[in-house]
């Protein structure tokens, strides 16, 4: 349902922005006194990936400028008994990558050390995070035809999982990839399992994906469109409970749209990155994957549900 | 406060009263009514010609007066009608006089209006009480032309509206949820149409609303902030009359009259909006298959079952539907539908002409839900709020000096949080039923209301309890960590926790001379049911909670002083009071709450703390030959003390505006023509501006300083309204027509109805988005009497 009621209130949203008017007006607002290190870091199970973390800073809300990436920092992540050296790839990028073969493994906890100097001075952080056991399993991923001829689009599709949620209470964090990139317009959701309930999921819809049409509608350019032979695979992580408040938190204040009907009071995203003027977050995740290839429009499966 | 010393007091108190009253007197009991319609007049003030004693009709319209056994006049009177005169001679036994008030032709609209605040209301212990009368109702111009009694109330100092258009309103800081409204005797948990923009009060139906801001009579419990006591009309039980209204968006019907002659009599009115029909017209532009429309019904039954007995049957429904679909959102059907209904049950009974008792059996239900469909997805949504209960009271008019109140309340609550339901066999929606919760509140008060001179007072206790039933498995949160301790399984009817709660209340008015008393007064109010806004402005969607092993009562401190004084020949009332409210429990959602409909952790997701308000009113009510209206100014701060929000800082309430302004006038250019206007001002409400913005992921987040520390732009307004009337109207005769037209928001300010902070991809830069609701919105009905 959560899928359904995120989509109900972008609906709402829509509707009564609609029915209203809207202008752009000049708001002063009084800025920050220091800025913020923003820390953007996961470390998986996976070993066919680098592990990552992306260091930026913070602008004032109206300055045009885009968040500076931080680099010259020194990251280090450790299991309580090993530290390894992140490093900056490429420099100056912010992104620090670990070594090659490092990865976590479900169970361990792990701390990431930050020391870096932001506005002139030297600044320390740290955060911890324990890798949790997949409590997904068995997972399939399969798509589904979603149009309807009178919309006039050549095809769209609902993406949606299968698999076995395991008995302990778990929260996911989903993305896809598409071939060797990440999607464009990625899926990344949330999700608390008690929409699972420790039961079998059967088509539990994650996305829509569109060929042409629909997609070009909505995302314009941006959008890359399906081809037949395309690999789209789904990552299932297992994340821990602090994470999931951390990602809910941070779709809400980015959403931004302060509609007094369905907006609750703003505040900043909680932060497990200890130090002063931080924000992001370091997550250890467990992973479960599954991959489809694209190969018809039309899946014979569908065509059964769809009366065809 | 010392509740037992309290008590104490007020025995002596009443005592002091009670034993010197002695022989030589006469007891003078009956009814005030209209002399058109037999409608009773509530609040018609009975007195001696001397002016030494007087007293208030009740809701019933019942009266009773103690005095001397000599031969005098008692006169009677009401706003807007002649005074009747009635002369005693001293037989030395009771006298039974009802009063048949004729409406005042003289009189010219505007002042029959306004004029609500005599000498007699001045010596009257109440503090913060407003009275709104059906005249005053369609006298102020309102949104979309409906005359809007919630409208009226909002232009009053000390109310306050949380966002525009919303028929929420705040009163001294305090939360939406804190005010009982109440439709002859029945709570609405939802009193506002098309999400709050039309209250769910039929102006043809209302007779009169009684405002009560803190200083409570003991009879009323159960919420901190407000009562709104709504009254229906009874119905003419003399002759037939009626009224059809067609506006731009609304029409209205509205029928009266007897069954029985001066026995039984009805009152139906109902209205409906046809918003929808109009959206073929935009083509493309509204979404397929839109529906937008709300319709409700009052019916009431009035019956004089005997001279001592009066029974009252009164029924509400109202119901809303916006409901749409968007192919280009794979969305096949949403629709949202919220319904109220009440039923009231009142039989009241004159035992003696110093006794008497009244009862009311109640039955309030709102329901919401949204039905939806998108692909494989499609479900149903519902939540329900039910309370039933009985209200009895017993009023012993002691002597001339003493009015005894003593009452026993019960009332029933059910709360089904969420049900959803997949619809149809191919839906992927799985069932989701939070479990139902169950709670009894009884209650018992006394209340004595005393003179000493030029001295009244009130005071009284109400003693209440709420208990929360099984069968449920409760859910047991830490305090400290808030996360989920143990889970207890109940049976049907076992008490889970009780809260029990004693509300002294206290006020005294001070009559320096005729036309000038001082008052002061204080209140301990205990609100067991509550809701929490999930939004910053409140919405059908909010959710409401129950007391609970997790969520202590609501408990409100409220202390008032005022005064009130007449001047230019009672033509100008002023009035003043400050006030200072301490709230205990008060509690918000933790940041980030992340909420959604079905979350059956909802109560781990609370955190509560304290709270504190307080402000200053003042008010000028004018009332001229021609020119009447009242001009209000409110200064108000509350703050919310949560140690876990905000970083342990108090923060602003974000419904408060700290200054506000009302300005209401009526002027009559003509018996036939008349111009109403309104103006209102308010000082920006409390909000969070982000400071900042970091990306994570390729997304911007906001980030923020403290809690409600910005404010939005200041709202200000003004609304126009014209009315004709044919002479037959004009002239007080039955039948005839009237027109009305109407300007809301005259001078068309784009008044912020929130400020979104949103990041323009196109533009690549962040802006700040004012959406605005309301333009200049003109309507015009036209009314026909019979």
């Amino acid at each position: 349902m959560c899928i359904f009621k995120n989509k109900l209130f972008a609906i709402l949203l829509i509707a009564l922005l609609a029915a209203s008017c809207t202008e752009v007006v000049d708001i002063h607002t009084k800025g920050m006194d220091r800025h913020y290190l923003v820390v953007e870091g996961m470390l998986t199970d996976r070993t066919d990936m680098r592990q990552k973390v992306q260091l930026t800073g913070s602008v004032d809300y109206f300055e045009p400028e885009t968040p500076p990436a931080v680099s010259g920092a020194r990251v280090a992540v450790s299991d309580g008994e090993s530290t390894v050296e992140y490093t900056e790839t490429p420099p100056g990028s912010g992104c620090y990558i670990g070594p090659e073969g490092f990865c976590g493994t479900p169970g361990g906890t792990y701390t990431l050390t930050i020391d870096v100097e932001i506005d002139g001075e030297q600044r320390h952080y740290e955060a911890s995070s324990t890798m949790e056991e997949p409590g997904f399993a068995d997972a399939e991923v399969d798509y589904m035809y979603a149009g309807k001829p009178e919309m006039h689009i050549d095809s769209l599709w609902t993406v949606a999982l299968w698999g076995r949620d395991l008995p302990q209470t778990s929260y996911y964090y989903i993305n896809s990839r598409l071939n060797d990139a990440v999607f464009p317009m990625q899926l990344s959701l949330s999700i608390d399992d008690k929409y699972f309930a420790g039961q079998k999921v059967t088509c539990f819809p994650v996305t829509t994906l569109a060929q042409t049409g629909l997609r070009q509608k909505m995302y314009g350019d941006c959008a890359k469109y399906l081809e037949t032979g395309d690999v789209f695979t789904l990552y299932v992580y297992t994340i821990p409970k602090d994470y999931y408040d951390f990602y809910m938190g941070f779709v809400s204040s980015s959403v931004g749209a302060a509609i007094p009907l369905i907006q609750s009071q703003p505040s900043n995203c909680p932060t497990n990155i200890r130090g002063d003027y931080a924000a992001g977050y370091f997550v250890a995740c467990s992973s479960t994957s599954a991959s489809v290839v694209i190969d018809q429009p039309l899946r014979p499966f569908y065509k059964k549900l769809l009366g065809f | 406060m010392n509740i037992r010393r309290l008590i104490l007091v007020a025995t002596l108190l009443l005592l002091a009263g009670v034993l010197p009253a002695v022989a030589q007197k006469i007891v003078l009991s009956g009814y005030v009514r209209e002399a058109g319609s037999g409608e009773p007049l509530n609040g018609a003030v009975v007195f001696t010609a001397d002016m030494k004693t007087g007293v208030s009709a009740n809701s019933a319209g019942f009266y009773s007066i103690e005095v001397a056994a000599k031969e005098q006049v008692i006169k009677c009177s009401y706003a807007g009608y002649t005074t009747a005169e009635f002369t005693i001679t001293p037989k030395g036994k009771n006298l039974k006089h009802d009063f048949l008030l004729e409406e005042d032709r003289e009189m010219l609209e505007a002042a029959k209006v306004f004029s609500k605040s005599k000498r007699e209301q001045l010596t009257l212990p109440q503090l913060g009480k407003e009275t709104v009368t059906a005249d005053i109702i369609k006298k102020v111009p309102a949104l979309m032309g409906e005359a809007d009694v919630i409208r009226v109330i909002q232009m009053l100092p000390g109310v306050q509206t949380p966002s525009e258009g919303s028929t929420g309103f705040s009163v001294r800081g305090g939360g939406i949820d804190q005010n009982l409204v109440l439709m002859d005797g029945a709570p609405l948990y939802n009193s506002g149409h098309f999400l709050g923009f039309l209250s769910m009060f039929n102006g043809d139906a209302v007779k009169n609303a009684q405002l009560y801001k803190g200083d409570f009579p003991a009879s009323f419990g159960g919420r901190l902030s407000s009562v709104l006591d709504v009254s229906t009309r009874d119905g003419n039980k003399n002759k037939f009359e009626g009224n059809v209204s067609i506006g731009l968006i609304t029409s209205r019907a509205a029928v009266e009259g007897p069954i029985v002659k001066d026995k039984l009599s009805f009152m139906l009115a109902a209205r409906r909006t046809y918003m929808d029909v109009f959206f073929p017209i935009f083509g493309k532009n509204i979404p397929k298959n839109t529906q937008m429309y709300f319709y409700d019904i009052n019916g009431k039954l009035s019956w004089v079952a005997s001279p001592r007995d009066r029974v009252y049957l009164s029924v509400f429904s109202g119901r809303d539907v916006f409901g749409m679909s968007m192919e280009d959102f794979d969305l096949d059907k949403m629709k949202f539908a919220f319904a109220n209904n009440t039923q009231t049950l009142r039989w009241s009974h004159e035992f003696s002409p110093k006794l008497f008792f009244s009862a009311t059996a109640y039955n309030s239900r709102y329901k919401g839900g949204v039905d939806g469909a998108m692909s494989v997805a499609s479900w149903t949504y519902t939540s329900a709020l039910m309370e039933t209960g009985l209200k009895t009271g017993l009023t012993w008019y002691i002597n001339s000096s003493n009015t005894l109140q003593a009452g026993i309340d019960a009332a029933y609550h059910r709360m089904d949080p969420c049900d959803v339901s997949p619809e149809g066999e191919e839906s992927i929606v799985q069932d989701v039923h939070l479990q139902r919760t169950y709670a009894v509140a009884p209650a018992v008060y006394v209340q004595n209301e005393q003179k000493i001179g030029p001295l009244t007072l009130r005071y009284g206790l109400r003693a209440g309890t709420f208990t929360t039933l099984g069968e449920a498995d409760q859910k047991y949160y830490d305090p400290e960590t808030h996360d989920l301790a143990e889970t207890v399984h109940f049976e049907k009817g076992e008490a889970i926790k009780t809260y029990f709660g004693l509300e002294p209340r206290f006020s005294a008015s001070f009559s320096i001379n005729p036309d000038l008393s001082l008052k002061a007064a204080y209140s301990r109010s205990f609100q067991y049911i509550q809701q929490v806004p999930i939004s910053i402005s409140g919405s059908p969607i909010d959710a409401w909670f129950m007391s609970s092993p997790n969520i202590l009562p609501q408990i409100s401190d409220q202390f008032s002083a005022g005064l009130n004084a007449l001047f230019a020949g009672q033509a100008l009332e002023f009035s003043a009071e400050a006030f200072y409210k301490n709230n205990a429990n008060t509690m918000d959602f933790k940041e980030n709450p992340g909420l959604v409909f079905d979350d059956a952790e909802r109560e781990g997701l609370l955190r509560f703390g304290k709270s504190y308000a307080y402000g200053a009113e003042v008010m000028l009510r004018y009332e001229f030959n021609r020119l009447s209206g009242w001009l209000g100014y409110t200064f108000s701060r509350a703050i919310y003390d949560i140690p876990e929000l905000n970083g342990g800082k108090p923060y602003r309430s974000p419904l408060n505006h700290e200054h506000s302004v009302n300005f209401v006038l009526s002027y009559d250019i003509t018996r036939q023509m008349s111009l109403s206007a309104d103006w209102v001002f308010y000082s920006g409400a409390p909000t969070t501006f982000p400071v900042g913005r970091f990306s994570y992921g390729g997304t911007y987040a906001s980030l923020y300083s403290s809690r409600n520390e910005d404010s939005m732009p200041p709202y200000h307004r003004m609304d126009l309204a014209f009315t004709y009337k044919d002479r037959r109207r004009a002239a007080g005769r039955p039948g005839g027509c009237e027109w009305n037209l109407s300007l809301y928001n005259a001078y068309s300010r784009h008044n912020a109805w929130s400020l979104a902070f949103l990041y323009n991809r196109m533009e690549e830069k962040p802006q700040a988005l004012k959406v605005y609701l309301f333009t200049i919105i003109p309507s015009l009905s036209f009314n026909v009497y019979f």
